[in-house]
């Protein structure tokens, strides 16, 4: 690593960590305000997610006996969170693969006490909704760090494995990468993949017992969880486009913002889908292209 | 090619959204979208009603009630109850009805929704009691050839004179 | 189709002469007085030989006239455009009528209903209480003669709860949800994400419209309450009420007014269907759908703002015609607006039901066999979207509509995208009726200044409403309505729920429950106390308190 000064690094890691964590709310307002423009009407403004939070900070929270647990697992979260942001940003800079890994293994330990949260809530709709998050998470997880790293793998290994333009070779390349974005897309729990509540008019999922600043803290991680998969797709696909340096993290940061916009418009064309035909249809997709991924990779190292 | 074509499909929908612009309205910072025929709240000119009533019998919701009191009568019109539906301006014979196209009506105070329209009664020459209108008699003298003299009764004494008139007529003067 | 051939009058009279009856025909309607003992009979030889559909019931009490209370069933003759009234009389001490629902499954509710309202009691079957909240008073019928309308009985505080059960799992719908539109309780039983059974109370909003009009308004008051009975369908019910009125006292209105009316019934029908498109959109996840849909709506209801002078609930209609013309500029303009609308609407709905997870929830979901369509008596696209080709404007033409020609759309997969799509058809059709009327409108006046409505009569009438045909029966009176029952389209198809939502997972419930269109609002028509521990009363219809 560049001896470019750690307290360099480290200063704009901090300043990187502050804008992860404001981001999130404002770019929720942005994509809100994408919605209403591509269904024609003019839409609450860009800071209407902030007044939002504000608003269910200052009401009461209707006590359930589990209350601090809950509290506990979306603050472990949240600093999970941070922890995997740290190492995303330590990656952008040395491109060195052991920070996407620890950042992988930090964001499962976040999603998985992020995915749990319902299941705490003693309330039969809950579990409900808590299990059909547990079967999404299962799918998406999994096939999201399997093709980053995949992805990872090859793209920082390429100088070793020969010239990267076999056609196998792109084929690995593309398939890990459209796995990426679909289980990345997935995870971020928009429509058409939003059916932990199963629908609006049943009240019978995970938000039913929420209120008040717990589930202002709950929507928030919700929003940290998906700047953080935005974060780690794209600084595993650009940064080695870019190399590393102190602007390569600005640069990440922009193209992060750029993709939560196009994964907000997808959002908006598409309808929800139901619980038993989603799992099936990601597992297939997910198998179908990590095989031509790892196949891909196989023959052109042993060809 | 038609595979790619049905895929693609949904996707037109932001072909739609570029083609037609914002089409709501930041009310009540700008105008509302209100047609020409838009029916809003009435407004009743004291100096054309007459009294008679025929708005009270009209009104489906009983917005205008005819409150009676020994020497007055009161229009109230309680714009809370009203619907909004102009039957009354079709009855008011002498058109006293108006309609307007208010409908922000909102107000603190209930008092403001109610509003009164007060006539005095007009008294009968043989026993003195009140019933109708002066305005009301006005208004029978302007449209009918009847006497000053004969509508200056209250109805049922007009009914007695009548029926004293023609029997006069038929069987002569008796006792008197 | 108004061939009333005398052969078929002379059929059905002769049927009555045969259960010991009487028979009377008038114009479209026959009138059979049978005896109790002999209704089954009568009712199943209509339904099941001459195919009659079985609509409603209505109880009267006609103790003041003639010292007895009745029941008359209403049958329409589809094929030939006939109403066939069945009257029965039974003694004000202790009223029994044999029921028929076990020939007519359709008139389980209407018979309850009658039972709460009047007191009159039927015999073989199991009876419940229906309409009125549970803690009502036995002995009070709200609506015999001798209870005042503003009469407020004791009542006992009963609270409702939901079925507990511990092998399946109970979710409840409504009847306070923040997401419904309109107070109902579906009780879905889950085991897993199917849903078993389902259980359905309703009659939360039930406003004593029916006793409001026989006590305290006129006949021209009542056009206005019959436009408030539903917020969406609002004028075919005033038009139903008022055609009802006018066959009753044979009045005879003048054909321009009657144009107008099939004008505005069928804009009524634009903007019901799109809007449910719309919902069926939103229910699904597709928002985008929901909000361009409702845009395309937006211009129908400019539109209908001004032909009659408000968006919604027109006042348009009164006994003996309408109260406003639609010149040539209006007429202009609405043909303008449907052609943008046409445009728009079908480039939306092709790229609506494109959208994969659109098409995959509404496919084979929520599917209503034919033959229980048929028994159930089940009304409008339900039914047409189950094979059933019936359709009150071409069956028992009312208004202008025989002057128009257009095609019945029917699908016979019976699932929740076939009545989708049956929608879609009536929109495209109802743009080409409007623009056929407006094209051959007669000149005339709008409205009949002078008439009478003598006493005693006896008129009903259906109008297909946008969910199905709705019914008014109305017996005139001294200066209003002496009985007076709606039947909406909802009332009949909510019990086919049960059969639609049997084995479905559990996201589709709300999709089912919205693809009948459920329009509670028309559906209960009584007050109910809300029962939190403590009674609440209701405040009705303006300046009546009960």
């Amino acid at each position: 690593m560049n001896n470019v000064n750690t307290l360099h690094y480290t200063i704009y890691s901090a300043i990187g960590v502050i804008i992860g964590l404001t981001l999130p709310v404002i770019l929720d307002g942005v994509e809100r305000k994408i919605k209403a423009i591509l269904q024609s009407r003019i839409g609450p403004p860009i800071t209407q997610t902030l007044y939002d939070l504000i608003k269910l900070v200052n009401k009461e929270i209707k006590p359930i006996h589990t209350s601090p647990f809950i509290l506990l697992y979306l603050l472990s979260f949240i600093a999970t969170s941070i922890a995997s942001i740290y190492m995303v940003e330590t990656y952008v800079y040395t491109l060195e693969s052991i920070y996407i890994t620890l950042g992988l293994s930090l964001l499962a330990v976040s999603l998985t006490s992020l995915t749990l949260t319902p299941l705490l809530v003693p309330n039969p709709f809950s579990y409900a909704g808590g299990m059909r998050e547990v079967i999404l998470a299962l799918i998406n997880e999994s096939a999201f760090i399997l093709s980053t790293t995949l992805y990872a793998a090859i793209t920082n290994n390429l100088a070793q494995l020969k010239s990267a333009t076999t056609p196998s070779m792109l084929l690995s390349i593309t398939t890990a990468a459209l796995t990426m974005f679909i289980s990345g897309y997935a995870l971020t729990g928009r429509v058409p993949f939003d059916m932990a509540e199963a629908e609006p008019e049943l009240a019978s999922g995970v938000l039913v017992e929420f209120s008040g600043s717990l589930l202002a803290a709950y929507m928030y991680c919700n929003l940290l969880k998906r700047l953080l998969v935005n974060l780690i797709i794209v600084s595993v696909t650009v940064t080695p486009l870019i190399g590393e340096s102190a602007y390569s993290l600005a640069a990440v940061y922009a193209l992060t913002i750029v993709l939560w916009v196009i994964f907000a418009i997808t959002a908006v064309i598409l309808g929800r889908s139901r619980i038993d035909l989603a799992p099936r249809t990601l597992t297939k997709t997910y198998i179908l292209l990590l095989a031509l991924s790892i196949t891909g990779l196989l023959v052109h190292a042993y060809a | 090619m038609s595979i790619v074509k049905k895929a693609i499909k949904p996707v037109e929908v932001l072909v739609i959204a570029g083609k037609t612009k914002r089409v709501t309205v930041k009310y009540p910072y700008q105008e509302p979208i209100l047609s020409p025929e838009f029916r809003g709240s009435i407004e009743i000119n004291p100096e054309k009603c007459i009294g008679c009533g025929a708005c009270v019998n009209a009104c489906p919701p009983n917005a205008l009630e005819m409150i009676e009191s020994q020497d007055k009568k009161t229009l109230r019109y309680y714009v809370g109850r009203c619907i909004f539906c102009w039957r009354c301006i079709d009855v008011c014979p002498v058109g006293a009805i108006k309609g307007t196209r208010n409908f922000e009506l909102a107000t603190n105070d209930p008092l403001d929704l109610y509003t009164y329209i007060v006539h005095s009664k007009a008294e009968c020459s043989s026993c003195g009691n009140k019933v109708e209108t002066v305005k009301m008699r006005k208004y029978i003298m302007q449209k009918s050839p009847i006497t000053e003299n004969y509508v200056n009764k209250c109805p049922d004494c007009r009914k007695k004179s009548f029926i004293n008139a023609i029997s006069t007529r038929k069987v002569g003067f008796h006792g008197e | 189709m108004l061939m009333h051939s005398d052969s078929i009058i002379n059929e059905y009279v002769s049927l009555a002469k045969s259960m010991k009856g009487d028979a009377k025909a008038e114009k479209d309607t026959v009138h059979i007085v049978v005896p109790k003992e002999t209704l089954v009979n009568t009712a199943s030889k209509l339904f099941n030989e001459y195919n009659c559909d079985f609509r409603t019931c209505v109880g009267v009490d006609e103790r003041p006239l003639n010292g007895y209370f009745s029941v008359t069933y209403i049958f329409t003759d589809n094929k030939n455009g006939l109403y066939i009234l069945v009257k029965t009389y039974t003694e004000p001490q202790n009223p029994v009528i044999p029921s028929i629902v076990k020939t007519v499954p359709g008139a389980d509710w209407c018979e309850m209903e009658t039972r709460d309202l009047l007191g009159i009691e039927f015999a073989d079957r199991d009876q419940y209480r229906l309409v009125l909240p549970s803690g009502w008073p036995e002995e009070i019928h709200p609506l015999r003669k001798d209870i005042p309308y503003n009469y407020r009985p004791p009542i006992r505080s009963v609270s409702e709860k939901i079925t507990p059960s511990t092998e399946l799992g109970v979710i409840p719908i409504g009847p306070y949800h923040p997401a419904l539109h309109e107070p109902e309780y579906f009780e879905l039983y889950v085991e897993g994400e199917r849903v078993v059974d389902v259980k359905y109370r309703g009659f939360h909003v039930h406003r004593g419209i029916e006793k409001l009009a026989e006590t305290r308004m006129t006949y021209q008051q009542v056009n206005f309450l019959a436009e408030r009975i539903c917020g969406i369908c609002g004028f075919e019910h005033s038009t139903c009420y008022a055609l009802a009125v006018e066959k009753a006292a044979k009045i005879d209105v003048p054909e321009r007014a009657q144009y107008i009316r099939s004008i505005v019934l069928e804009v009524e029908r634009i903007h019901s269907h799109l809007l449910w498109l719309g919902v069926a959109f939103h229910v699904v996840g597709y928002d985008t759908g929901f909000m361009h849909m409702w845009r395309v709506r937006e211009k129908i209801m400019y539109l209908a703002e001004l032909l009659t002078g408000s968006r919604k609930t027109y006042g348009l209609n009164l006994v003996g015609g309408v109260r406003k013309d639609i010149n040539e500029e209006k007429k202009q303009k609405t043909l303008e607006t449907l052609k943008e609308t046409e445009k728009d609407f079908k480039k939306l709905v092709e790229v609506a039901i494109s959208v994969p997870q659109v098409k995959k929830r509404l496919t084979g979901t929520g599917i209503l066999p034919r033959e229980d369509a048929v028994k159930l008596s089940v009304e409008g696209p339900v039914a047409r979207a189950s094979g059933v080709n019936k359709d009150a404007r071409r069956d028992q033409p009312y208004a202008a509509y025989k002057y128009a020609s257009f095609k019945i759309p029917v699908y016979t997969e019976g699932d929740n995208l076939a009545r989708a799509l049956v929608r879609v058809d009536e929109v495209l059709e109802s743009i080409s009726i409007i623009e056929q009327l407006l094209d051959r409108i007669p000149r005339g006046p709008i409205k009949l200044e002078d008439f009478e409505i003598p006493e005693g009569k006896t008129g009903v009438q259906v109008v297909e409403a946008p969910r199905g045909g709705d019914i008014h029966f109305v017996i005139t009176g001294h200066g209003k309505p002496y009985r007076w029952r709606v039947r909406a389209p909802t009332y009949s198809n909510i019990p086919a729920l049960k059969i639609m939502l049997k084995d479905q997972p559990l996201a589709d419930a709300p999709l089912t429950i919205a693809s009948i269109d459920p329009c509670f609002s028309c559906t209960d028509r009584v007050l109910v106390v809300r029962e939190n521990s403590k009674t609440e009363w209701l405040k009705l219809a303006p300046g009546v308190q009960i």
